[in-house]
Parts: structure tokens; C-alpha cells; sequence
């Protein structure tokens, strides 16, 4: 009966994860300009990571400590569940810095924006009448 | 009984995250500006993050969980080094604007 539960929760995250990493992929793709497809990216693939490796940890706990297996082995759902903490700790903290410095980066290469875009007023401080404003590089 | 469905569930994960892989290299190969062409690479560095998980699961081992941190790790540092790239040609002209600033006596914002 546990095995059944795991397993139909296993697969709901499975399910999760890949909805939004394809979410992201179709978004990268469809989107209209390089500010919308960052948008895009580094949600919706973050949040499909994390579902995956949910996905994982609970396979592994039907795996280690179900019932074949007399409930023995912990310590493979324990270095599953630690490996996987690690990777979202770092998958949270690095996608946002990273795609912050690469949107950074892009605008003041000068990407185009999009024809709907409502406002940007980092170029509008860089472009004050007395001198840019103060900004700090990268 | 319900083994089985996770199997199929990971066969259907297998074609999402393959046609996700191609959306994200015809990106890579179209895109009109570079950061579009390493925000595709990071896009496609994560979906294989996916695919060595959908390969842990089907296996049953734990020994690819450590690839996983690897190329977590290599899409940060591949977008950190993208995006400085991009940055260079404007560092010097970002550099005479901090000094007209600080003559200007306008405090830098960190």
C-alpha cells in the first residue's frame, strides 16, 4: 500500500517537473524578445529541476525502504535525499545571479526589445539630462 | 503494478524533454543576439540535468546524482563567463562614467 502511494506521488512529480520544463523550453523558443525568453527560462526550468529530483528522492524511498526490501537500506535514500537538497540550494541561488548578469549584460549591448515593451528605466537613468546616473558594472 | 507506470510516465518524460532539447537548440542556432544564443545554452544544459535524472530513476542507482550537481555547477559558470564576454567592449566606457560621477560627487550605489 505505501509502494502504491509513493508510486502515484512519484509520478505526480514527475508529471509536474516535466510540464514546466517544457513550459520553459516552449518559452525560450516562442517568446518575442531576449527579456521575455530569460523570464521564461529561469522560472520555469528551476521549477521543473526541482520536481524532477522530488521525483527522484521519493523513488528512491520506495526503493531503499519499502517493503522487498525489508525496510533495511537507509542510507541510499539518505545520500539521495542530501544530493538532491544540495542541487536546489544551488540551482535557487545560481539562476537567479546568473540570468540577472546575463540580462544585465544584454542591455547594455544593446538587445532589442520588443515592440510592446511598456517602459526600461535603466536606459532612461543612463540617459538623464545632467550625466547617467550612478550604476554599478555587471 | 504502479512500477510500471512510472516506467511509462519516464518513457513520456524522455520525448518531453528531447523535444525541449530541440526547441532549445533551434534557439541556440537562431538566436539574434548572443545572450540569447548562451540563454539557450543554459536552457539546454539544465534539460540534460533532467535527462540524468530521468536515467537515475530508470536505473536505480545513485551513482549519476553527482553528475547532476556537475552540470549544475557548469551551466552557472558557462553563463557567469557568457555574460562577462558580452559585457567586455562596454567596460571602459562604464569605467569613465564612474570617474565623471565621482568628479560629478554623486555617490555610487553599490
Amino acid at each position: 500500500m505505501i509502494v502504491f502511494v509513493l508510486d502515484i506521488f512519484t509520478v505526480a512529480a514527475l508529471l509536474f517537473g516535466l510540464f514546466f520544463m517544457f513550459a520553459g523550453a516552449l518559452g525560450v523558443w516562442r517568446l518575442p524578445d531576449f527579456f521575455n525568453r530569460t523570464h521564461a527560462a529561469s522560472k520555469c526550468v528551476t521549477l521543473g529541476i526541482s520536481g524532477l529530483l522530488l521525483a527522484a528522492v521519493l523513488h528512491f524511498a520506495v526503493r531503499f525502504v519499502g517493503p522487498e526490501q525489508g525496510g533495511l537500506a537507509w542510507e541510499g535514500l539518505i545520500g539521495a535525499a542530501t544530493k538532491a537538497v544540495l542541487v536546489t540550494v544551488f540551482l535557487y541561488t545560481a539562476a537567479p545571479v546568473g540570468s540577472h548578469m546575463l540580462a544585465r549584460a544584454a542591455h547594455r549591448d544593446g538587445a532589442k526589445k520588443d515592440k510592446g515593451t511598456l517602459g526600461d528605466d535603466l536606459e532612461a537613468d543612463r540617459n538623464r539630462p545632467n550625466g547617467p546616473a550612478p550604476e554599478s558594472p555587471v | 503494478m504502479t512500477g510500471v507506470l512510472v516506467a511509462y510516465t519516464i518513457h513520456l518524460g524522455l520525448v518531453v524533454i528531447f523535444a525541449g532539447m530541440a526547441l532549445c537548440l533551434a534557439r541556440l542556432l537562431r538566436g539574434p543576439h548572443l545572450a540569447d544564443r548562451a540563454l539557450a545554452a543554459d536552457a539546454l544544459i539544465t534539460h540534460l540535468m533532467g535527462l540524468v535524472l530521468l536515467l537515475t530513476i530508470r536505473m536505480e542507482t545513485l551513482l549519476l546524482f553527482d553528475g547532476v550537481l556537475v552540470l549544475a555547477l557548469l551551466g552557472f559558470v558557462t553563463t557567469v563567463a557568457a555574460a562577462q564576454y558580452i559585457m567586455r567592449p562596454h567596460l571602459r566606457r562604464l569605467r569613465e562614467q564612474e570617474r565623471e560621477i565621482a568628479e560629478r560627487g554623486e555617490e555610487v550605489r553599490p
